[in-house]
């Protein structure tokens, strides 16, 4: 990639290289990694890159993707603080994607018996879920948000083989209890 | 039947429940210590369900970063044109970085600030004090273009000119290199008048010259010594007014001539 030199000498010279080399495999750490939208992680990156450039004096040369990785989370960490954490995994469309809105027709609306048998299900997988021990509750809460299994693992400071072991005795106590069927199993 | 949305429905309501239950996200001090392993067991329980809570907190804490970047048939791919209009978007908002060397010479340059700041400030202090000093002389010396009264010098009449005789004796003129002396006797005033004033006007063209303050005799028979700088009095005749002052009155006492001799 051909990019415009200009500015500060060296340090510029400097950042547009990494920018060229590492824009793209930050760009994936935030939309992958943190699940962000891709428009929102673009903003974060650059943000990201405008971070890093203003504490080049500290950079010593070396391990700049461990830097560049430290400041990225930092930046998406004040971003959902500044947000208050409100915007859980909200989608973010473009309103002149035509597609955006093109939703399927709504399913037909349940009877009543239908509506309370939901209900009640719910109620008692919120429940079960509730009663799990600490352990397999927090395994199994992380799961649902997608998270995969070693990232359950560095969340909650346990090893690999904890986590399979403790989501295994999760399902296996919520089918006991509620016979319900669990989602697809993701590692 | 339960379906997968309503899994994931119900893990909200939980972690909602959580968050009202267990308050703010974890700060960053706390997920660093937790990160390193350095709290209690029960304080590390707590930030463990603080960040189930959170869990896109615990996303962007623990994620795991990519080993690669996107190849071009993967859907976060960037384009080279998007990657250079992605590049000419954050140039613009690059600020100068602080030079490492400022940062380094830190404290060399406060050492420097200070001293050139003390010299600054003493430079306008004593700008100030000569411009006082300066204005001052300029008054003295016009004040010393200016008579003045001797009140240090108080001579007093001879026996035979006391008494109030009504002979009026006439002011004396004396002079050195700079100035002449002035000698006015008061003997002419009553006993309870301490206060004069003395007017000097050119007899020429009668224009009064000069006027004292308010003068102090010793005593009825004393006199009232006035220097006069040599510049102030040219070749000519001259009256002097003696005026006597009681309270806001001012009594013509006498007047006197002399005259100054040419070079």
């Amino acid at each position: 990639m051909m990019m415009r030199k200009g500015g500060r000498g060296r340090d510029h010279e400097l950042f547009t290289e990494l920018y060229a080399r590492y824009y793209r495999r930050m760009l994936r750490f935030f939309m992958h990694g943190f699940r962000l939208p891709a428009e929102d992680a673009h903003d974060l990156v650059q943000d990201t890159f405008v971070r890093f450039y203003e504490s080049m004096d500290e950079y010593r040369g070396d391990a700049e993707w461990a830097l560049l990785e430290l400041i990225g989370r930092n930046v998406a960490l004040n971003r959902i603080r500044a947000l208050g954490t409100a915007k859980r995994n909200a989608k973010t469309v473009d309103i002149d994607d035509p597609k955006a809105f093109d939703e399927p027709a709504a399913l037909p609306e349940p009877d009543y018996a239908e509506r309370e048998e939901l209900a009640s299900q719910r109620k008692r997988l919120h429940d079960a879920i509730a009663s799990l021990p600490a352990g397999q509750r927090q395994c199994m809460q992380l799961w649902l948000e997608d998270f995969k299994y070693d990232e359950i693992a560095r969340t909650l400071r346990i090893t690999l083989d904890a986590v399979r072991s403790r989501l295994r005795d999760a399902r296996r106590e919520l089918q006991s209890r509620i016979g319900l069927v669990l989602p697809e199993e993701k590692e | 039947m339960i379906s997968k949305s309503d899994w994931t429905s119900t893990n909200r309501e939980l972690t909602e429940e959580a968050r009202r239950k267990l308050g703010n996200p974890p700060t960053e001090e706390e997920l660093e210590a937790y990160s390193r392993g350095e709290l209690a067991p029960e304080e590390e329980e707590r930030i463990r369900e603080l960040l189930v809570a959170y869990p896109e907190l615990a996303r962007v804490m623990f994620a795991a970063a990519p080993d690669d970047e996107a190849a071009p048939s993967d859907d976060d791919y960037v384009s080279e044109a998007e990657l250079l209009r992605r590049f000419a978007a954050v140039q613009s908002r690059l600020r100068p970085a602080p030079q490492p060397a400022r940062r380094d010479s830190g404290r060399v340059l406060l050492f420097r600030y200070v001293p050139a700041g003390i010299a600054a400030g003493l430079a306008l202090v004593f700008a100030g004090l000569y411009a006082q000093e300066a204005s001052k002389a300029r008054g003295l010396s016009t004040t010393l273009q200016m008579p003045r009264a001797a009140s240090e010098i108080r001579l007093l009449q001879s026996d035979r000119m006391r008494g109030g005789t009504g002979e009026s004796i006439g002011a004396t003129l004396s002079a050195d290199a700079s100035s002449y002396t002035l000698v006015v006797p008061v003997s002419g005033a009553s006993a309870n008048i301490v206060d004069y004033r003395l007017e000097i006007v050119d007899r020429s063209t009668q224009k009064r010259l000069w006027v004292s303050d308010t003068l102090r005799a010793a005593g009825a028979d004393a006199t009232l010594s006035i220097f006069l700088p040599r510049e102030f009095l040219r070749p000519g005749t001259y009256r002097i007014r003696v005026y006597g002052l009681a309270g806001a009155e001012a009594n013509e006492l006498d007047t006197m001539l002399f005259t100054v001799p040419g070079p």
